[in-house]
């Protein structure tokens, strides 16, 4: 499983949309770089193969999501939480 | 109701300020506008442009992001005589640019400051600030006496707005669609779905979108509320049930793909929405494995299927769900609606009759006057009624293909360009996407056809096993119809309408493998 980083969810929103800079803490909804399709068509799917969480309908909320260190820090927690579950 | 045919998509706000002067008509997050207001500055900016271009019947092109704002230029061009066509800030440069070499608007109305960075350099009509249309002290009396004389020049097949699709050339195509025709659709809408002045309507579909009209125009007809839902919302099920709640939706009209993020997503399990009382989809299929979640929850709202293109104002066909549906089970289109007629026609040139399968054709009062700016296109969309030759009548031709099931309703199985013949036989790629749809851990199914060497490839998302996925579909299709090749792929590509992007798959599977 790979370990999460700011730099690799960062480079995973650039090969959706290449354009424009992208830093931890860009708003990722007002800057266009998120929309439902792509949350849930590309994100989503990734963060759960990549990182082998399950995310539930309660976590996803704005603050989870908004920016690139927030879905850091998101699937950070949830990593922790699946290994602790284990 | 009054008797008096109303002409003018005006009329709707004059009688709804007359009426309930201080009820909301429009409201999102940032504003909201009470109908008395939105009368006032509908004129106000009606009166500007007039004095800005000559002559009436002109494209005047409202740029804007989704906003109340938006929505209050739309019925200041109405007033203006002039028709309006809406850019979302949001749009790709390229296509906007595309939209204005077609269309060579009169003038743009913007509102200032709040583009997003994506200012739009065009040089070659008039620039118009929302606000400054607010900024003269004109005499109210000259006001009405000009907008009046405008309104004794028109009639009510003149062009209220044109809305652009995306042609398959990638040139948009502008469906112009007159007052007549959403008044007809309006109506419809109210008397069918009972709307009044307690309908709030939770708008998801952009501007740009035909869906919006009956957002739109519902609302103004009954003096209802259109309450603009923040597209971010979307990605947050919960929160978005919330939303509803908060600001008492109780009538929606959304894209199946944005109902079916609440079911998969078990939002409603999380949060009840008792308020929503009328439950609309169209635009795409909407799967009724998906429908059942919301009909499990919310038993006793309606919920319709509506089906039409933009070329029709919105839709000419819908049904009212009246019975069980199991999953994968086609939902019906239907049957037309109130003064509009569909029909289909057989590959063999007659009317298509129960179990037969033809292309769907509309006549009717929700049928527009064609693509802006493109004969050759209007001719073979808007045709002479292929059943008969004894008078002009003009029907507008979709190129889909519907079956006609055993309650005599229509149901709808692909588009024409789907169609294939393999193994000698005729295949719609569409049942055979429709049947994979139901089959278990099975998200999305896509058919593409590879002609060269006569194979079918389906292309799925999900945790589905191919051995499985075929076994299901022997038990549901003919021999022929079972693909020879199957892939599970990551996520569906989409276009920039949110739309699977066939072409894209056709190139990355097709060429790849010859």
């Amino acid at each position: 499983m790979k370990e999460v980083s700011v730099e690799k969810i960062i480079s995973f929103l650039k090969t959706i949309q290449a354009s424009g800079d992208l830093e931890a803490d860009t708003l990722l909804f007002e800057c266009g770089y998120l929309d439902s399709l792509i949350i849930f068509e590309r994100l989503l799917p990734e963060l759960e193969e990549s990182y082998g969480i399950k995310i539930h309908p309660q976590d996803l909320i704005p603050d989870n999501f908004e920016s690139p260190e927030k879905i850091f820090r998101y699937v950070k927690s949830r990593t922790g939480q699946e290994r602790g579950e284990e | 109701m009054d008797t008096v045919a109303v002409r003018h998509v005006m009329e709707y706000i004059e009688n709804a300020a007359q009426k309930y002067p201080e009820h909301i008509a429009f409201r999102d997050d940032n504003s909201e506008i009470t109908y008395r207001e939105l009368l006032w500055r509908a004129e106000k900016i009606g009166y500007h442009i007039s004095q800005m271009i000559s002559g009436i019947r002109q494209p005047v092109v409202v740029l804007m992001e989704k906003c109340v704002e938006c929505l209050t230029a739309f019925f200041g061009i109405a007033s203006s005589g002039n028709f309006y066509v809406c850019i979302d800030t949001e749009m790709a440069q390229e296509r906007i640019r595309k939209i204005l070499d077609n269309l060579h608007p009169a003038a743009i109305i913007r509102k200032g400051g709040n583009e997003a960075g994506k200012i739009i350099t065009y040089d070659k009509c008039q620039m118009l600030d929302y606000e400054e249309c607010f900024s003269t002290d004109t005499d109210e009396a000259e006001i009405a006496g000009r907008l009046q004389a405008i309104r004794g020049k028109m009639i009510d097949m003149d062009p209220l707005y044109v809305l652009y699709t995306s042609g398959s050339t990638g040139v948009p195509k502008g469906s112009i669609i007159s007052h007549r025709s959403v008044i007809a659709y309006a109506e419809w809408a109210s008397r069918t779905f009972h709307f009044d002045e307690s309908a709030v309507f939770g708008s998801q579909t952009p501007f740009y979108f035909s869906m919006s009209v009956m957002d739109i125009f519902s609302t103004v007809r009954n003096a209802a509320l259109l309450q603009i839902i923040p597209k971010k919302l979307f990605s947050f099920p919960i929160k978005l049930l919330e939303y509803l709640n908060e600001k008492n939706v109780n009538t929606i009209y959304w894209v199946p793909s944005a109902l079916s993020i609440v079911a998969d997503w078990k939002a409603l399990d999380y949060v009840e929405v008792p308020g929503l009382r009328t439950i609309l989809f169209a635009g795409e299929v909407m799967p009724a494995k998906q429908l059942n979640i919301w009909r499990s929850h919310l038993p006793d709202a309606v919920y319709a299927n509506l089906f039409g293109p933009t070329e029709i104002t919105d839709i000419g066909l819908y049904y009212i769900l009246d019975r069980e549906f199991q999953n994968g089970e086609p939902v019906p289109i239907g049957r037309p609606c109130g003064n509009m007629d569909a029909f289909a026609v057989t590959e063999e040139g007659n009317q298509a009759g129960k179990g037969e399968t033809g292309e769907l054709y509309f006549r009717g009062a929700f049928v527009g006057c064609g693509y802006y700016n493109d004969v050759e296109q209007t001719r073979e969309a808007f045709v002479q009624n292929p059943l008969h030759s004894s008078y002009p009548d003009i029907v507008y031709r979709t190129g889909d293909l519907v079956k006609i099931n055993e309650y005599n309703e229509y149901v709808y199985v692909g588009r024409r360009d789907f169609q294939i013949k393999h193994r000698g036989c005729r295949v719609e790629l569409g049942e055979i996407e429709s049947a994979a749809g139901a089959c278990e851990k099975l998200d999305q199914a896509v058919c593409i056809f590879d002609p060269v060497r006569d194979h079918i490839i389906l292309l799925f998302q999900g945790a589905a096993e191919k051995e499985d996925i075929v076994m299901f579909l022997k038990e549901l299709l003919p021999w022929y119809m079972i693909p020879d090749e199957i892939y599970r792929i990551r996520a569906m590509p989409l276009n920039p309408n949110g739309k699977i992007d066939r072409r894209l798959l056709q190139d990355t599977y097709l060429e790849g493998k010859s």
